[in-house]
């Protein structure tokens, strides 16, 4: 008897932007595809200059200043970028309080 | 260094790199005012609905007679949404009476109408009023909807979602 395989798609902390120009920090397991689910996705209303642009919240997180959505899951669409997280920024976005 | 797994970087994002990054650095969301939960701003269903989905983990947090309330209130049709207001629970946008409490049920004579006194308010865009506590309400009756806000005479605050400097 041959058994299926399956496969457990790992999750990984990623950044999402969409055409509705949303800024979307959570887990996925899979970035491919029209749409891309994401748990505990938590919404960048604002970010300040410390951040030091855009592509800081993927790298350093969110700051003091920033103003952060509480957490949801949520089906994104019309995706236009997917960044990945590092450690460091999942930290600060996992401590960044809501203050949407 | 941040890795790019897909797309790339909107072309308004780009720029100088750093200071205000990437033309919109300071603004909102993308500098507009907005962020994703309204798109343009145009106001409720056709964003994201990120808002929305925020509710079932911020009910989560309540109360079993809370939470309770709120299903009933579902049940009866109610249309949920948010409304914030100062600290201490009065109106932040305009609006009079006393501080609000999670129970508080307010009913107004109509006709409804958006933008004065003829109308209780929420919204499915709470990025877009100002007020340090958030509240989640449910709205019966008729509704009427406006740009990022929603009235109704009829409106029962349900319990707080969250308050701007102590949100954790």
């Amino acid at each position: 008897m041959v058994m299926a395989k399956r496969t457990v798609a790992k999750e990984r902390a990623v950044i999402v932007t969409t055409e509705y120009r949303g800024v979307f920090f959570g887990y996925a397991s899979d970035t491919d595809g029209d749409q891309i689910q994401l748990r505990a996705a938590r919404m960048c209303l604002w970010w300040s200059a410390d951040v030091k642009g855009f592509m800081g919240l993927a790298s350093g997180g969110p700051t003091k200043a920033c103003r952060i959505g509480p957490p949801a899951d949520i089906t994104l669409r019309k995706i236009t970028s997917v960044l990945e997280v590092t450690p460091a920024a999942v930290e600060a976005w996992e401590k960044a309080p809501w203050s949407a | 260094m941040v890795g790019l797994i897909r797309g790339e970087v909107p072309a308004e994002r780009k720029g100088s790199g750093s200071g205000d990054g990437y033309g919109y650095g300071d603004g909102y969301g993308y500098g507009d005012g907005s962020g994703y939960g309204s798109g343009d701003g145009s106001g409720y269903g056709d964003g994201s609905g990120y808002w929305e989905a925020t509710i079932p983990a911020l009910v989560a947090r309540w109360t079993e007679a809370q939470q309770a309330r709120f299903e009933a209130a579902r049940r009866e049709g109610a249309t949920i949404a948010f409304w914030r207001s100062n600290s201490d629970g009065t109106p932040s946008n305009g609006g009079t009476g006393p501080a609000r409490r999670a129970g508080d049920v307010e009913q107004i004579d109509g006709p409804l109408q958006l933008c004065g006194r003829r109308a209780l308010h929420a919204t499915l865009a709470p990025e877009k009023w100002r007020g340090d506590k958030v509240w989640i309400v449910a709205l019966f009756g008729e509704i009427a909807q406006g740009d990022d806000k929603l009235g109704a005479l009829h409106r029962e605050i349900l319990g707080e979602a969250w308050a701007v400097e102590n949100s954790r």
